[in-house]
């Protein structure tokens, strides 16, 4: 039921923003397309490459400083600050 | 290089927005999940022996802290094991030892070590004191359904034998989309952890 739900009120509110932005819009929705597919792509690869450090810089620290769990690298705020970081990359580079 | 760039997250987006629909809105992780847990076998053992989670920051157990140590507690309650023993760090053990014998278990019943950062650490300290010291050989494992494979493996290789008494069952069949990004999460780093062990050749 709350799938249903879910991709209901998404598809919903995504016609309606089509519908109010379709003539507004300077470019594509096929372009537009590419730049979320860009953006979840790099927000991928940050996360991978802000995990890959993360679990790094903890089993060194344990063999070096002090016992730390890699549970803290799973943080759920680290795909956040992917995000963020995917999203200012691509901005930076289309305004090239 | 941007194009590159471009081209290969377009590449890595579409398969990563795929994954979260395949992953958020079917039964992919659960049935992934069903695959990784172990069955229970709960039966008498020589003791029982209830892993360390974690604590909250004012020293309260966490939730699943908790289930695993009310699941230690049923079992000796249930006559399964003579003895009953609390893993976990930063006063978890000893938490979780005040609230077996606030519910009654003798306190002569229960041991308590909270030195074990790691499951591993705790198989070897486990193995130690049960296996070399007390002569307890069998044990009943209370640990979350999706730890109890590698703890199990870790047990059994420090040679003792395990019955697997799993809690938080309940999560391998997540039915809401949130709860089955949670299970995602959960499998993603026990399926990392159990690579990692066999990377290590801790397994």
């Amino acid at each position: 039921m709350s799938d249903a739900l879910l991709l209901g009120v998404a598809l919903l509110t995504s016609i309606l923003a089509i519908l109010v932005f379709r003539k507004r819009a300077r470019g594509g929705l096929v372009t537009a397309v590419g730049v979320v597919l860009e953006t979840a792509g790099a927000t991928a690869l940050f996360f991978a490459a802000n995990l890959a450090v993360g679990v790094t810089f903890v089993l060194l620290a344990r063999r070096v400083w002090f016992y730390t769990t890699l549970y803290d690298v799973t943080d759920v705020s680290l795909l956040i600050l992917s995000l963020l970081q995917a999203i200012t990359v691509t901005a930076w580079l289309r305004l090239r | 290089m941007i194009r590159a760039w471009s081209s290969t997250c377009r590449v890595v987006g579409a398969l990563a927005i795929a994954g979260f629909f395949l992953v958020t809105f079917t039964a992919a992780a659960t049935l992934v999940a069903q695959r990784l847990a172990v069955a229970a076998d709960v039966g008498p053992a020589d003791a029982i022996v209830v892993l360390g989670s974690s604590v909250n920051a004012d020293g309260t157990l966490t939730d699943a802290s908790l289930r695993r140590a009310m699941a230690g507690i049923t079992l000796y309650r249930e006559g399964l094991a003579p003895r009953l023993v609390f893993l976990g760090m930063m006063g978890e053990a000893e938490a979780r030892a005040r609230l077996a014998v606030g519910l009654g278990i003798p306190r002569n019943a229960i041991l308590t070590e909270g030195a074990e950062p790691t499951t591993r650490a705790e198989a070897y300290r486990m193995a130690a004191l049960l296996g070399r010291q007390l002569q307890v050989h069998r044990v009943l494992l209370v640990t979350d359904v999706l730890h109890m494979r590698r703890a199990r493996a870790l047990f059994v290789r420090e040679g003792l034998t395990v019955r697997p008494a799993p809690t938080s069952v309940a999560t391998l069949y997540a039915t809401t989309p949130e709860g089955r990004l949670r299970l995602t999460r959960t499998l993603s780093q026990e399926l990392t952890a159990l690579a990692y062990h066999k990377v290590f050749r801790y397994l």
